[in-house]
C-alpha cells in the first residue's frame, strides 16, 4: 500500500462530514468499553490491570532491549526445526525474496492470513504484478481487498462498512448472488475462499509472537483462515517484523491474554496456532517448506533511539484506536497507510520519516487516553512530544522538515517575554488591548492570523483590563490578609495539625 | 497553618482572572495564608507540547528558582501542574543539580482539588447549590495527575447538588492548546460532541478543572448554545460558599 499521510488534513475534512461514520464509531467505542470491562470482570487474572500491564510492559521492554540476541536465538532454533529464516532490510528486499520463492515454487495462487506487515511492504500489488492471484483469507481483509482501501482498523478492517455496502461490493467484485443477510454473505465468502485455500501453492501469514527459545510462531485468529494458510499450501511464508520476537512461550502467553482482551474483548480467540516448522516425514499435513522472513523496514533506526524504542513495544491490539478522540472523529483514511490512530501516530513517523507524517504527530491533544489503555504501557504522549522535538531540532536518523520560520521566531520571542516579569506583564497588556479592539458585546468573535482557527466555532471572552497579577497587587494581597484574620476567628473551619506531605 | 504559594497559569492571569480570584477566595475562606510570587509568568507548557524544549528548559529553570523555597504550591490547572510535576524532572534529567531541584519542587506542587482532598483532607468547603452538575474529567487532571476521586468528593459535599453522569466524560474536549488552532475542524467535532453529551445529561452546569478546557467549552457554548453554563470547579465552589457557614 502506497503511503500518503501528507494528505491527512484534506482527507480528515472529508471524513469529518461523514456523520454516520462518526456516530457509529462513537457507539462502537462505548460498546467496546463495556465488552472489555465484562471480559476483565469474568477473567479474574486480568482484573488488576495495573499489575498485568506492568508485567506485560516489562516483558516487552526486556524483549526489545535484547532484540539482536533474541532474533539470533530465534533463527537458530527455527532453523533446527526445519524453517528457513530469511532477512530483509526493507520492503523492496522482502518483496524480492518473496518473488524468488514464487518463481521457485511456480506459484499461481497465494492465500493470506491478515498481516499488517504485508500491507506495509505493499506485498499484494507486488504479487499481482508477477501475475499471481492473491486472496486475503480474513473476511474483513478480504472485503477491503476487493474495495482497494486500507484496513479501517487493524483488527476489524471493514468495520466502517454497512451490510448493504459490503453486499453490493461482493456482488460486483466476486459475483456473490445479492443478499443482505450477513450469514449468507459469510457463507458465500467461506465457500469462495475454501477453493482458494485448497488450490493455493503458497500461504502467506503474519506473526503475532515469535518464540526465541523454541523457534516457533504463535498466531491468533477467529476465522480459521490462518490455519488454512499455514497448513494447506505446499509452501508457507510467514512475515515478521523484528519487534515480534519474544523470549519464551511463557512470556508470549502473558502477552497473549492482553492481546486478545484488547483486540476483541476475548479471553482467547477461536484459534491459537503454535507453528513449529514444516511437515515432518511422518506427518500427513502441513507445508513441505516453511519460510520466515524477518523484516526490519526502518525499525532498527527506532531501536537505536532510546526514546523511540518505546514505540516498538506495540503488540498491535488496536485498542488505542477505540479511545482516541481524533481517530473516532476522522477514522482511518486520513492517516494514509495501513496503520491509523495512535498506532499510526507513534509508528508511521518512524517507518516513513517525520517529514511526510507531520500531521500524524501534530494532530493530537496529548490527552493520554491511548497511554492509559495500552496493555504494554507505551507512553504515546511522550513519544509524540519527542517527535515534535526532533522536528524542531532536526534528526540525523529520521528525515524531518524544518519548522516554519514564523513558528521558530514566535517561540523564541515568546520565551524571551515569559522569562522577564515586567516585559511579560507589559506584553499582556499590549496584546489584550489589541485583541479587545475586536470585541463586540463582551466577546471577541474573530481574529485574523495564526489564531484564526480558534474562532471557527468559538468566541473568546473580552480580555480583562487588569491581569491577575495587577489585581493581586492592588486588591487581593491585602484582602486575603483581612479575610484571613476574619477566618481565624471561625475555628470551625480551621483544621489542626495540617500537613502538606503526601499521605 | 502553613502558607500556600499560588501558581497562577498564564491563561488565568491574562484571560480567566475570575478563576484566579475564585482560587484566592476559596483558599482564604478555608483559612489558608496565601503568597503570590509576582515574578511568575508561564510554566512553559506550550513550548514542551510543541517540541521547543530548549526554550522550555529556560522557563522551567526560572520557575524552579521562583517557587522552590515554598512549602506547598497550588494551581487551578491540571495541565500546568502536570508540566511542573512531571515534565520538568524529565527534561532536566541530564542536568544533575537542576534535576534534584525539579524533583524537590515536583513533590510540593498540587492541583487545587488534589491538594484540598488528598493533602489537606478537606472535602466540604461549605458550598450549597440547588441543582444538578456534570463534570468533564479534564485529561491532565484525570490521566496525568490521576485525580478523579478528589473532584467527586468535593462535589458530593456540595449541599443539595446532584452530580449526574456525563457520557464520554473522560474524553478530551478538543482543546489541546495549539491543536485547536492547527486542526480547528477536528477540534470543533470534539467540542460539539462534548456539549451534546452535556445537554443530554440534563445537568444545569458543566464543570471542568483546567482553564484550557474552560476556554474551549465556554467559547463554543457562547457561540452555539448561549445560556448553557460551563464553569471551572474552583469558581463554582467559591461562588456557592454559604455565608456564615
Amino acid at each position: 500500500m502506497k503511503a500518503h499521510p501528507e494528505d491527512f488534513k484534506r482527507t480528515a475534512l472529508q471524513e469529518l462530514r461523514n456523520e454516520h461514520q462518526r456516530s457509529f464509531l462513537s457507539q462502537m467505542s462505548a460498546l467496546n468499553r463495556v465488552r472489555r470491562g465484562q471480559a476483565m470482570e469474568f477473567f479474574g487474572d486480568l482484573k488488576d490491570q495495573s499489575h498485568v500491564r506492568e508485567k506485560a510492559a516489562q516483558i516487552k521492554i526486556n524483549a526489545i532491549n535484547r532484540l539482536p540476541d533474541l532474533l539470533a536465538e530465534f533463527e537458530l532454533n527455527a532453523t533446527q526445526n526445519g524453517v528457513q529464516v530469511l532477512w530483509a532490510e526493507d520492503a523492496a528486499e522482502a518483496n524480492q525474496l518473496i518473488e524468488s520463492l514464487v518463481k521457485q515454487y511456480a506459484v499461481k495462487i497465494v492465500t493470506k492470513g491478515k498481516s499488517m506487515l504485508s500491507e506495509e511492504i505493499d506485498l499484494n500489488n507486488c504479487l499481482e504484478d508477477l501475475g499471481v492471484s492473491v486472496f486475503e483469507g480474513d473476511l474483513g481483509e478480504f472485503i477491503v481487498q476487493q474495495r482497494g482501501t486500507p484496513p479501517f482498523h487493524i483488527v476489524g478492517p471493514a468495520i466502517n462498512l454497512s451490510v448493504p455496502e459490503i453486499a453490493a461490493l461482493l456482488h460486483e467484485k466476486v459475483k456473490m448472488p445479492y443478499t443482505e443477510d450477513p450469514l449468507q454473505m459469510a457463507d458465500f465468502v467461506r465457500d469462495y475462499l475454501r477453493q482458494k485455500f485448497e488450490n493455493a501453492e503458497m500461504g502467506i501469514s503474519g506473526v503475532n509472537f515469535a518464540i526465541a527459545s523454541s523457534g516457533s510462531l504463535l498466531l491468533v485468529e477467529n476465522e480459521g483462515n490462518i490455519r488454512w494458510v499455514t497448513s494447506a499450501p505446499r509452501v508457507q511464508v510467514s512475515l515478521m517484523s523484528i519487534d515480534k520476537v519474544c523470549p519464551t512461550l511463557e512470556d508470549a502467553m502473558q502477552l497473549l491474554s492482553l492481546l486478545t482482551l484488547n483486540c476483541t474483548s476475548q479471553l482467547m480467540t477461536s484459534y491459537t496456532s503454535i507453528i513449529n516448522g514444516p511437515r515432518k516425514a511422518e506427518e500427513l499435513d502441513g507445508p513441505e517448506a516453511m519460510y520466515v522472513i524477518i523484516i526490519d523496514n526502518g525499525r532498527s533506526l527506532a531501536y537505536a533511539d532510546e526514546e523511540c524504542r518505546d514505540a516498538m513495544r506495540c503488540i498491535r491490539c488496536g485498542r488505542c484506536l477505540w479511545v482516541c478522540p481524533i481517530w473516532l472523529r476522522v477514522g482511518a483514511y486520513p492517516y494514509g497507510w495501513c496503520y491509523s490512530g495512535p498506532l499510526a501516530s507513534i509508528l508511521s513517523p518512524l517507518l516513513l520519516g517525520l517529514d511526510q507524517t507531520q500531521d500524524l504527530y501534530e494532530a493530537c491533544t496529548l490527552c493520554g487516553a491511548c497511554q492509559e489503555i495500552c496493555p504494554v504501557k507505551i507512553p504515546h504522549p511522550e513519544l509524540i512530544e519527542h517527535y515534535r522535538q526532533l522536528k524542531k531540532t532536526g534528526s540525523s536518523t529520521f528525515p524531518t522538515k524544518p519548522v516554519s520560520l514564523i513558528e521558530k521566531i514566535g517561540f523564541r520571542l515568546w520565551a524571551k517575554v515569559v522569562l522577564q516579569t515586567k516585559l511579560y506583564q507589559k506584553s499582556l497588556t499590549l496584546v489584550s488591548t489589541i485583541m479587545n479592539l475586536f470585541t463586540r458585546d463582551g466577546y471577541i468573535r474573530h481574529l485574523p492570523g495564526p489564531v484564526k482557527g480558534w474562532f471557527g466555532c468559538r468566541d473568546l471572552p473580552h480580555l480583562p483590563k487588569a491581569s491577575f497579577h495587577q489585581r493581586w497587587k492592588k486588591e487581593w494581597k491585602s484582602q486575603s490578609l483581612q479575610a484571613k484574620t476574619k477566618v481565624l476567628k471561625n475555628q470551625a473551619i480551621l483544621r489542626e495539625g495540617d500537613s502538606y506531605e503526601q499521605p | 497553618m502553613k502558607e500556600i504559594s499560588l501558581f497562577i497559569p498564564c491563561a488565568v492571569d491574562a484571560v480567566l482572572v475570575d478563576i484566579g480570584k475564585a482560587t484566592v477566595n476559596l483558599l482564604t475562606h478555608l483559612g489558608f495564608d496565601l503568597i503570590y510570587h509576582e515574578e511568575q509568568s508561564c510554566c512553559g507548557q506550550p513550548a514542551f507540547s510543541a517540541g521547543h524544549v530548549q526554550e522550555g528548559i529556560k522557563i522551567a529553570k526560572r520557575f524552579i528558582e521562583i517557587f522552590e523555597n515554598d512549602e506547598v504550591i497550588i494551581s487551578p490547572s491540571g495541565s500546568c501542574v502536570a508540566t511542573v510535576k512531571y515534565t520538568y524532572p524529565k527534561i532536566l534529567s541530564n542536568e544533575g543539580q537542576w534535576h534534584h531541584r525539579a524533583m524537590a519542587l515536583s513533590a510540593k506542587v498540587f492541583e487545587l482539588s488534589q491538594f484540598l482532598v488528598d493533602v489537606a483532607g478537606i472535602e466540604d468547603v461549605n458550598a450549597r447549590f440547588e441543582g444538578s452538575l456534570a463534570y468533564h474529567k479534564s485529561c491532565h487532571v484525570l490521566r496525568a495527575l490521576g485525580v478523579e476521586q478528589p473532584v467527586e468528593r468535593l462535589l458530593s459535599k456540595v449541599r443539595n447538588a446532584t452530580l449526574v453522569p456525563l457520557e464520554f466524560s473522560e474524553e478530551c474536549c478538543g482543546f489541546g492548546g495549539q491543536f485547536s488552532l492547527k486542526y480547528p475542524l477536528i477540534s470543533e467535532a470534539m467540542v460539539s460532541d462534548k456539549i451534546k453529551h452535556f445537554i443530554a445529561s440534563g445537568a444545569q452546569v458543566l464543570l471542568v478543572s483546567d482553564p484550557g478546557c474552560l476556554l474551549n467549552l465556554m467559547g463554543y457554548v457562547h457561540r452555539h448554545h448561549p445560556g448553557l453554563q460551563v464553569e471551572h470547579l474552583v469558581k463554582f465552589l467559591s461562588d456557592h460558599i454559604e455565608e456564615g457557614g
